[in-house]
């Protein structure tokens, strides 16, 4: 996958400057969830690290309800973490922009609850803006 | 293990270093699907995160808020992983002999 | 034709943010108070505005970011929550006062009572926001609201001395009866009218609804140019024909049809029918600029899908917030509460949030992985810096002033 935006490539990340906090689009350029947090690969924790072992991968990125515990501490249970494996991602640049669509995902059941119950049936809610053509998606970084 | 238990953690050389402001991964290839492996932590001295950002991407403008920043991220290096001894809970010991890395991204 | 369509983003976004019911009444308060010596904060907010908003747009214009989504990005979880905090607090009280200024307005011209009209307006609001095309809703209410040039016909109708008001626009000092603490503390308020955060919300957002790429940087540059000095020059306008007519009586202003008394007498019925056709679409205008910025402040920072080009069923929770936001603003406006205090308040607590958003926008204006080659020239940055400072002093000064004078007693 591709690095960076334009024409540098660093082959290098910095997970708080170019991860977290980011924009995920899916494949269509609709958004998909906020970077909150990143998954690695198991590293011995507290014992001594043999010298040559490999260093972890990032598996997979998390979002979820991580406002409170990013400032006070802690992290919410697995379940309530949405998670986009590492390789589900296409680019990486000033957004986040994946190589599969939002339904195939995990979509956020709150959206989805909303539009069926409340938005879904107010009349005129799964029509685009009079005159609007299907273009939708065409906009917000994609 | 997740990234925000590594963020902020204290880093101990033999004595206490700094906080853990930065996280650095490093791309073997440019091709798809390519694993982000753990290539060393951004120990900072005075600054336990790192808002705005900017400090290591050898921007500079504007320039106070560029010179504010850097004041504050004074004295910070980069860990490599083969240098990290042992990782506890928010508390990172780094070996002997550990060798401090340049905080700009190459 | 088409070319002042397409500055009609601009225009509205300075109409909502310069001539909403909180600042035509605040224009007609200082004119009526200090004539025209606070003319020079409204020059300074107006070019402190042109800086921030020419950045923000371009920045969405080039990345396609919107605002707050850089608030979150740059900002670390506790400043930008704070700031998200701060900004919906100020997004909810400002909409339930340009729903109440509806309401107002279409009050003086039926004799319908104004709580009536409250839920109208609200519903009126939340319609053109399901059902609208953005582009359709930017042309009919800026373009409308720019009716409020009547304030500057009326002015030169009224036959004023003009180098007596020359000769207030440069005494910096306060009239006789006034304090000074009270003509400062009206200069930060005129000054976060200027310069509201929800203005940049709402342009850069509208940006990204426009789909303005980098092919239309000058477009944008227009949109600014354009639409916040007129919008500036509608303050002025207003602040003047108090001036001349309120001032010399020492007549107060503390209702909607006192600001237009001027108007009356200079025009009579046509004119005064004229500006309130304007007031209407004006403050219809900032209903609609502060309730969609409610909606993209809370759906950018926390990542959902938002956006008037999607069907709402794909955006479902951003519409949700609206509605929710637009309910609470009918029952807070049923209670009998004056929308026009509201506005006040929100104003001052604007100026002091006003730094959060700016930085970003500011640090990101510079970063080439978002700009590429259209990162901030020098003059630029000189400009933005000295309005830093600016917008500092007047974030430290807002809330003590607001004490020291009462809220300008």
């Amino acid at each position: 996958m591709s690095a960076a935006g334009d024409n540098q490539s660093p082959r290098y990340l910095d997970a708080h400057l170019h991860l977290l906090d980011r924009q995920v689009l899916d494949v269509h350029g609709v958004p998909v969830a906020v970077v909150d947090d990143l998954e690695l690969s198991e590293i011995p924790a507290g014992e001594e690290i043999p010298p040559d072992t490999p260093p972890p991968v990032i598996t997979a990125l998390l979002s979820g309800p991580t406002l409170a515990t990013r400032i006070f501490g802690g992290r919410p249970p697995e379940s309530r973490m949405l998670r986009t494996p590492w390789v589900a991602i296409r680019e990486i640049g000033v957004v986040i922009k994946l190589s599969v669509g939002r339904d195939t995902q995990d979509l956020f059941w709150t959206e989805r609850w909303v539009r069926d119950h409340v938005i879904g049936r107010i009349p005129g809610g799964r029509h685009a803006p009079k005159g609007e053509q299907a273009d939708s998606n065409d906009r917000g970084g994609s | 293990m997740i990234i925000t238990e590594l963020l902020g953690a204290r880093v101990y050389g033999p004595d206490f270093l700094g906080f853990v402001s930065d996280v650095r991964f490093r791309f073997d290839t440019e091709s798809i699907g390519q694993p982000a492996r753990l290539h060393g932590i951004m120990v900072s001295p005075h600054a336990r995160s790192s808002s705005l950002g900017f400090e290591r991407s050898g921007v500079r403008s504007p320039w106070p808020i560029a010179a504010l920043v850097h004041w504050r991220h004074r004295g910070s290096f980069l860990a490599r992983w083969g240098d990290i001894e042992r990782i506890d809970v928010k508390r990172i010991q780094l070996r002997q002999g550990f060798e401090r890395g340049s905080p700009e991204l190459p | 034709m088409k070319r002042i369509f397409g500055l009609a983003l601009g225009i509205l976004t300075a109409i909502g943010g310069f001539v909403d019911i909180g600042d035509l009444v605040t224009n007609a308060v200082v004119g009526s108070r200090f004539g025209l010596s606070l003319a020079w904060v409204v020059v300074v907010g107006v070019l402190g505005i042109c800086i921030f908003a020419q950045m923000s747009g371009r920045v969405a214009a080039v990345s396609g970011r919107a605002t707050f989504e850089l608030i979150r990005e740059r900002l670390g979880p506790r400043l930008a929550v704070m700031n998200l905090g701060a900004s919906f607090l100020i997004n909810l009280m400002t909409l339930t006062a340009e729903i109440g200024g509806v309401a107002l307005a279409l009050q003086l011209v039926s004799s319908v009572n104004y709580l009536l009209w409250v839920p109208f307006a609200a519903i009126a609001v939340w319609l053109v926001i399901w059902r609208v095309k953005f582009k359709i809703m930017e042309n009919v209410a800026g373009l409308v609201g720019l009716c409020l040039i009547g304030f500057a016909v009326g002015l030169f109708l009224l036959g004023p001395d003009w180098s007596d008001l020359g000769r207030q626009v440069l005494q910096k000092a306060s009239t006789g009866t006034e304090k000074t603490s009270t003509y400062w503390f009206y200069a930060v308020a005129l000054f976060g009218a200027a310069m509201t955060p929800y203005e940049v919300f709402f342009f850069s957002s509208g940006a990204v609804e426009e789909g303005w790429t980098t092919k239309d940087l000058a477009e944008s540059r227009a949109n600014v140019l354009v639409g916040f000095p007129l919008g500036g020059l509608l303050s002025l306008a207003i602040a003047g024909c108090a001036a001349v007519v309120l001032l010399p009586e020492l007549i107060g202003v503390t209702a909607l049809s006192q600001v237009m008394l001027p108007v009356a007498m200079a025009g009579g019925k046509l004119l005064l029918a004229f500006i309130i056709l304007g007031v209407v679409a004006a403050t219809a205008g900032a209903a609609l600029e502060t309730t969609l910025s409610a909606g993209y402040t809370v759906a950018q920072f926390l990542g959902w899908p938002w956006g008037k080009f999607r069907p709402p069923a794909q955006a479902a929770r951003f519409h949700l917030l609206m509605i929710i936001c637009l309910l609470v603003g009918i029952g807070t406006l049923m209670t009998g509460v004056d929308p026009i205090q509201v506005t006040e308040f929100s104003v001052v607590f604007s100026a002091v949030a006003l730094p959060l958003t700016y930085l970003p926008i500011l640090i990101v204006a510079n970063d080439p992985q978002y700009m590429g080659e259209h990162v901030n020239s020098r003059v630029l940055n000189g400009a933005a810096l000295v309005y830093l400072v600016i917008i500092l002093a007047a974030a430290a000064a807002a809330i003590p002033l607001m004490i020291i004078t009462g809220a300008g007693q």
